[in-house]
């Protein structure tokens, strides 16, 4: 019993004297600026009086954490006697009202020198929010942001009190991926290990300039589009030339890998919107656009006509072959004239609601075009006829209606004139009525090899007979009200019936004029 | 032969601390430490001692503590790693700390020593200069004149 409390006794005299020795002043420097930069930035300064060893020590810190500033004065002092190579860390606990005066007139001066400051991290939340000065605060908290020149590690830490944040415009911010480290380093940008609140909750638009280009900015806008939930619209504009960007999917197939990228970046909002810099003509340096394919049936503000005319007028003086549309079917999505009016077009797939701009100026002229698809039209327009006439090599027509049948249509008789067209096809979906027509639909095309058609209102006939046609899909299916009305409406039978008479012995004509087809599907209503 | 193969994941290997005390550990609680990670990639014959030159058995058994627990994630979740780690800091005395600043430092073990530079600033945290002195016995070498010098230089520094 004596013998170990003896012993307990010495180990503990033995640590005691060990430990007056100091071992903490005679570790290397680097250990103690280390533990010196896990301390709030005043208590490392204060060290600098506990002897002579300690005096600098503290100018070595890798991490600056200023809290509940009294005075912006302080911040000089600090930075002025910084002596670490390295910054790791900038954190700006930011209450002061007026702060942002001052940040924006030092940043510059601060950043200039030799210290690398390589993660920042800038908490902007403050307890009351005025909107006026939030607004303007953050104007200028964004241009503190953008001179950060050599920060590729942003965190920024916005209040989630206030709503200002739902328009953060980030522009410079991508100084954030500095052009020598972009050499080095594989990922020059790494996200910060958690994401800001505000991204997730409250970012609606970021506007990004500056961009290079490069795979590196594409994992920065990734990170944006896969972590801000609410996001509206990513605007994107290139700050080198050698960008190639446009409009959603607009892209030169060898050139716009970039764009494409970007627009296939998983996104977790999913009314977000990416404009990638289209307004701005030097953007697509692409001098021949082989595809232009563009959706807007996400789109929160549809497009304006003029919008939509600037955009073709832009693909159209780059020769583009194949445009593909696809627009929402409850608004109308404007398409200028001369979209009808290229020689370089060879596919043209028009989906959704489409309202034809300046229609008394349109005039056809697709000489080259071989592909036209147009679907879910909603009247049978006028000008169809003339459209499919006008294209003298067209080979695949692809037409879709969704008409309603109550509502007054431009033209009740289409006749589709192709010498070349060798493929057909057809559907027409239509609403259910009362009124009683079909569309009757004329075809002439002598090397129609391909024919498909589903539709159960309209009355089909050759003028000359294809005598190529060796697959032929016929559906005549009409789930909806013809041969109902024709039991119940008494007064009306006599002419339904003559009506119902002459659609089949029309149809049968049609299905007879298929000599030559070796494959026929044929599905009829009972 | 065919037994060696199928255990490369528990390789060991043998770590021989600066007073000659050896350690057989498992190769992935040694290549924890970066530096050995390197000396292994050199050495030839993995069956030899690795020398940890300027570490004692009594430290290098304490690293190995650390080390281990590190090695087998999946059997702790973070939280308890967390606490593990805390009283693993918490029962060192001031001495051993400096030498496992020290061994981590050499030895790169970045996790070890983060977890101890932390420890030793949350010790300096909210002291007074004063009270730092006292806690880590660093004798104050300025006269008081100098010192009141250093004071007025920076007197936010103090205001807390």
């Amino acid at each position: 019993m004596d013998n170990s409390k003896i012993m307990k006794y010495h180990v503990k005299q033995s640590s005691r004297t060990s430990s007056e020795e100091d071992r903490l002043s005679s570790l290397p420097d680097a250990i103690i600026t280390d533990i010196l930069s896990r301390l709030p930035t005043n208590s490392a300064a204060a060290t600098s009086v506990l002897s002579h060893r300690w005096s600098h020590l503290w100018t070595g810190i890798t991490r600056i954490e200023l809290r509940e500033l009294k005075s912006t004065a302080l911040i000089d002092t600090v930075l002025q006697r910084l002596t670490s190579q390295k910054l790791h860390k900038f954190v700006l606990y930011a209450f002061v009202g007026d702060l942002s005066n001052y940040l924006e007139s030092r940043t510059e001066s601060w950043f200039r020198s030799p210290t690398t400051l390589v993660k920042a991290h800038i908490d902007l939340s403050y307890e009351e929010s005025d909107p006026e000065l939030s607004e303007d605060y953050l104007y200028r908290m964004n241009k503190f942001v953008g001179r950060m020149s050599s920060v590729y590690d942003l965190e920024l830490k916005l209040s989630s009190a206030t709503n200002i944040l739902a328009n953060l415009h980030l522009e410079a911010s991508l100084c954030l991926l500095p052009s020598n480290t972009r050499v080095t380093e594989q990922r020059s940008w790494c996200a910060p290990d958690s994401v800001p609140v505000c991204l997730i909750s409250k970012l609606e638009t970021i506007q990004i300039s500056g961009l290079k280009g490069v795979e590196d900015d594409l994992w920065l806008l990734g990170y944006f589009l896969s972590n801000a939930v609410v996001l509206k619209k990513l605007v994107v504009r290139s700050g080198a030339a050698h960008v190639k960007v446009a409009k959603e999917n607009g892209e030169d197939q060898k050139e716009c890998q970039f764009c494409r990228l970007l627009l296939n970046l998983p996104r977790s909002s999913s009314t977000c919107e990416v404009v990638s810099g289209w307004y701005t003509r030097e953007s697509l340096t692409c001098r021949k656009l082989h595809e232009f394919s563009l959706d807007v049936t996400e789109l929160s503000d549809y497009p304006e006509p003029t919008a939509t005319t600037s955009w073709f007028r832009e693909v159209f003086s780059r020769d583009v072959e194949d445009i593909q549309v696809t627009a929402a079917y409850d608004k109308y999505f404007f398409i200028p004239a001369l979209l009808f009016n290229s020689r370089s077009l060879v596919s043209l797939a028009l989906w959704g609601v489409l309202e034809i701009l300046k229609i008394e100026d349109l005039c056809f002229n697709l000489p080259n075009l071989k592909r036209l698809n147009l679907n879910k039209l909603k009247d049978v327009p006028l000008w169809l006829e003339t459209l499919i006439t006008s294209c003298p090599l067209l080979e695949d027509l692809d037409l879709g209606f969704n008409l309603d049948l109550n509502s007054h249509l431009s033209s009740y008789a289409v006749i589709i004139v192709g010498s070349n067209l060798e493929s057909l096809t057809i559907r027409l979906l239509a609403e259910s009525s009362s009124k009683k027509w079909h569309l009757r639909v004329s075809i002439d095309a002598p090397k129609l090899s391909y024919l498909y058609i589903e539709d159960g209102n309209s009355i089909y006939t050759f003028i000359r007979n294809p005598t190529t046609l060796v697959d032929a899909h016929i559906r005549l299916l009409n789930d909806d009200s013809y041969w109902l009305y024709f039991d119940d409406e008494e007064e009306d039978n006599d002419l339904l019936h003559v009506q119902q008479e002459e659609y089949i012995r029309q149809m049968a004509k049609f299905v007879r004029g298929m000599s030559s087809v070796t494959y026929l599907e044929l599905k009829l209503q009972s | 032969m065919a037994s060696t193969s199928t255990s490369t994941l528990s390789r060991k290997l043998i770590l021989k601390s600066s007073d000659g005390e050896k350690f057989e550990v498992d190769e992935n609680v040694a290549m924890q430490s970066q530096t050995i990670k390197h000396m292994i990639e050199d050495l030839d014959d993995i069956n030899s001692p690795i020398p940890v030159s300027i570490v004692t058995g009594t430290i290098l058994s304490k690293v190995i503590e650390y080390c281990k627990k590190h090695a087998t994630e999946d059997s702790d979740s973070d939280e308890q790693l967390k606490q593990w780690d805390k009283e693993y800091a918490n029962n060192m005395d001031l001495n051993t700390l400096y030498y496992l600043l020290l061994a981590a430092n050499y030895m790169e073990i970045k996790g070890l020593l983060e977890l101890i530079t932390q420890c030793v600033a949350d010790m300096i945290k909210g002291k007074s200069p004063e009270e730092i002195r006292a806690h880590f016995n660093i004798k104050n070498d300025f006269t008081p004149q100098e010192e009141a010098n250093i004071r007025n230089e920076n007197p936010w520094a103090f205001e807390n």
